[in-house]
């Protein structure tokens, strides 16, 4: 069993989180440079850049779940 | 190169030998056993005088020639379309200089930012909020929890669900663990939501020069702001300057560039003058974040010997239109138990966002379980310290347990008769965790001037924690140099990279890069001591600012005659945080104990006294860490005692955004508190610091409700612990 993560020592390597997903821990890096945002968090807060609100252009909420590939508003990071 | 290296690590109830591989340019990690001249002593806070008179320049301070002052129109409703914005008249208005429509379709909360304006005065721009029409049409909504998860509830997203899908940690069989249990006890806890309440208010100050912006801002992490903003108007990072030279609390609220930060840039932008925008005190309330409310079903079951065979929590929270409300924390971390369960569910109601608040989740998790541990202890017969104790599974804490309860008299005061009268005496103890353990990117750069000063230079801040003054004395330390030699420059994006300060990882983080450039610089020292004083660099040492070899101890120089002999005009090195070595330990353990008195009659509860025992690796600066002690505490009674987020569930408004109807306490309910450290070397970097802020606020709440239910004869298993509540629970008990 997963202990609740606090600070999270790597991001999920296959995920790819929209560029524009903040959290806490987005602002924090993995040794291999990966931002630290960890989808099984049940306390993260999540928002968006570019509404500054916990959710998308789209209207739906935000989160590390869903924040991937397949959402219209989707930004890539470089 | 690296270099294989055997620690001693471990703590007064035992030390062990752990071998490490550390880079060549890396500190020999701190051990146990150190001798330090510097480090441990207790440091009145270097910008200590500064707060005090008043004269340390926070973001609301800043004033620019030619500023506007900003101001945001937020919505009346909790939810609406909106059918149309007119700034027209807004911008007619004498000193206004810019306005900006910021409503999207829809607003989910009162309190949403629909439109800003910058004008030549805060008092224009308020009058000019006045002048803005928006044509809302109201929508169905949600206010309280319960009636968020009704299947005909008001959709808060028009797509999907209020109730999020769960997130669930198991292990064992919780069901089998139950029936074999002696004893066992459910309930229903529940913590309301709780604001930040930052002194300083979210906002910035914002001032373009062609395509450079400098923005001064509350905040925790400039690196972020500044990244933020670049992302937000297509500039390159080195474009954006972000400075915070002091902040007025965040309690992680204050990450990144939010919507205040964001207009604020973009008015300036439009305006082409500098523009501040600072939130106003409701403001904050609203729409800044909020530690997430819980309603806790708990479970929980133990052997006749007090073994914890089953622990279960299912668990529904919110954070108003955000997430984040989970509390397994220490469900799944502070006690043995074979056979775990949480199953944790966030619940969308049109409500202010959540945000990240001290210790996430934590302080919410630690009251139910710790309330539901008493009242199981109660069922077995069994005292409730005892009972932690035997399914404690840190070494430490069971030496923070020993400390504690003699300091707290714990024994004495359990078996003292119950008072007579309507004031009841009840005491409390709890468990704490936390992993404030620091993270890789920070770098720092120390500089020798030529007259005789070392300036330690790195791009963190200080959230009120005394970053400033434990970089010096970090820095001091390694030079070997006095204190009043060495300051500390941060706040400042023209600095080297830092972390944002949350998570408690600001002092184990930033140590470690101090340690090592410090340490680098000393070496660039020593090569320009050693043909002064005849000798090699590698035989000579520094001590309370005089370098001399130590074959030859007559021969010496001070540390102002070397820098004298600097060929330029300082001399700098760097450092960084290297990634973390495996250490002693990964966690660190605290237990918090809380003496209350309850007047029967009123209600009333007084939280008496605490007693704090806490592991935050080497403790740099004994002053700046029993402050934030003393802090995590009285924020614990607050949130016991105090604070909630009221909404009128007619209108979906909330009732109390302002510092008189939104309770906090004062320095009369602050109790008398001791606090005592349990050093551990860990060796997890080379300082072995670790963050001690959410830590130390993980079991305050909690070791207060359980002294009240012990004072009363009855749990009151919701908070926060009024006197309505406590004067029912006395009806049941």
């Amino acid at each position: 069993m997963a202990r609740e993560p606090i600070i999270p020592t790597s991001a999920a390597p296959a995920a790819q989180f929209c560029a524009l997903l903040r959290t806490k821990f987005s602002y924090f890096r993995a040794p291999g440079g990966a931002r630290l945002i960890d989808p099984a968090s049940a306390t993260a807060c999540y928002s968006c850049l570019r509404t500054q609100r916990p959710f998308g252009p789209d209207d739906r909420p935000v989160d590390a779940a869903s924040c991937g590939l397949a959402r219209s508003c989707f930004v890539a990071e470089d | 190169m690296a270099r294989r290296v055997t620690l001693t690590l471990g703590f007064a109830g035992g030390t062990r030998e752990v071998a490490v591989v550390i880079p060549d340019a890396e500190p020999t990690p701190w051990q146990w056993g150190e001798k330090f001249s510097v480090v441990g002593v207790p440091t009145p806070r270097a910008d200590g005088p500064l707060k005090a008179t008043g004269r340390a320049p926070y973001t609301y301070d800043v004033q620019l020639p030619g500023m506007l002052h900003g101001a945001i129109l937020r919505s009346p409703y909790p939810h609406a379309r909106v059918r149309g914005v007119d700034l027209s008249a807004a911008r007619k208005l004498d000193g206004v200089r810019a306005a900006l429509d910021r409503s999207g379709a829809t607003v989910r909360f009162a309190g949403q930012e629909v439109a800003a304006v910058a004008a030549t005065s805060p008092e224009i721009a308020r009058d000019a909020l006045a002048l803005i029409r928006v044509d809302y049409a109201p929508m169905p909504f949600v206010a309280a929890m319960d009636e968020a998860m009704r299947p005909d509830a008001a959709l808060v997203f028009e797509r999907g669900s209020n109730v999020a899908a769960p997130i669930v940690n198991a292990v064992g069989n919780v069901a089998a663990g139950l029936e074999t249990a002696a004893a066992t006890h459910e309930a229903v806890y529940t913590t309301p939501v709780q604001t930040h309440v930052s002194l300083e208010t979210h906002g910035a100050v914002a001032s373009w020069r062609g395509d450079a912006l400098t923005v001064w801002c509350s905040t925790q992490g400039i690196f972020g702001v500044r990244d933020d903003l670049a992302v937000h108007f297509s500039l390159p990072p080195e474009n954006v300057r972000v400075i915070t030279a002091y902040l007025g609390g965040g309690f992680g609220s204050k990450f990144g560039a939010g919507h205040e930060v964001i207009f604020a840039a973009e008015l300036a932008r439009m305006a082409g003058a500098p523009v501040k925008l600072m939130l106003p005190r409701a403001d904050e309330h609203l729409a800044t974040g909020n530690r997430p409310s819980s309603s806790q079903r708990v479970r929980i079951g133990a052997a006749r010997d007090g073994a914890l065979t089953a622990i279960e929590l299912v668990q529904h929270g919110s954070g108003g239109i955000g997430g984040g409300s989970g509390s397994s924390g220490p469900y799944l971390t502070l006690y043995r138990c074979a056979n775990l369960r949480t199953e944790e569910r966030n619940v969308y109601l049109n409500a202010g966002p959540s945000s990240a608040m001290r210790a996430p989740g934590w302080p919410q998790g630690c009251f139910a379980l710790e309330l539901a541990i008493d009242e199981l202890a109660r069922k077995l017969g069994i005292d409730r310290l005892e009972l932690r104790r035997r399914n404690n599974p840190s070494p430490v804490r069971a030496l923070e347990f020993e400390i504690g309860a003699r300091a707290f008299r714990w024994n004495d005061r359990s078996r003292a008769p119950q008072s007579r009268g309507p004031l009841k005496r009840g005491i409390g103890v709890a468990s704490a965790a936390w992993h404030g353990i620091g993270a890789s990117g920070p770098q720092a750069q120390c500089v020798a001037l030529r007259d005789g000063r070392v300036q330690v230079r790195i791009g963190t801040q200080d959230i009120g924690t005394g970053t400033r003054t434990i970089i010096a004395m970090v820095a001091a330390e390694e030079l070997g140099l006095p204190l009043d030699r060495v300051t500390a420059e941060i706040g400042d994006t023209r600095y080297l990279f830092s972390l944002p300060s949350g998570g408690s990882l600001t002092a184990p983080s930033t140590t470690p890069a101090v340690r090592q450039a410090a340490a680098h610089l000393k070496r660039k020292l020593m090569r320009l001591a050693a043909p002064l004083l005849g000798a090699d660099s590698d035989d000579l040492i520094i001590r309370g600012g005089v370098i001399s070899a130590r074959a030859a101890p007559n021969r010496s120089l001070t540390f102002a005659e070397l820098c004298r002999r600097i060929p330029g005009d300082s001399l700098a090195a760097d450092g960084e945080h290297v990634p973390n070595y495996a250490g002693y330990s990964l966690t660190q353990a605290g237990c918090q104990f809380a003496g209350v008195e309850v007047d029967c009659e009123t209600g009333i509860v007084r939280v008496t006294d605490f007693v704090a025992v806490h592991d935050a690796g080497v403790i740099v600066d004994p002053l700046t860490a029993r402050s934030q002690v003393n802090g995590g505490i009285i924020m614990g009674v607050g949130f016991a005692l105090f604070e909630e987020r009221r909404i009128d569930p007619q209108l979906g408004v909330m009732v109390n955004p302002t510092m008189d109807d939104y309770k906090l306490p004062g320095i009369l309910d602050t109790p008398e508190i001791q606090v005592f450290f349990v050093e551990v070397a860990n060796g997890i970097t080379n300082t072995g610091v670790l963050g001690l802020g959410e830590a130390v606020h993980v079991a305050a709440t909690a070791a207060i409700g359980c002294a009240v239910a012990d004072a009363i004869g009855a749990p009151v298993r919701d908070l926060p612990l009024t006197p309505d509540r406590v004067l029912a629970a006395l009806g049941q008990a």
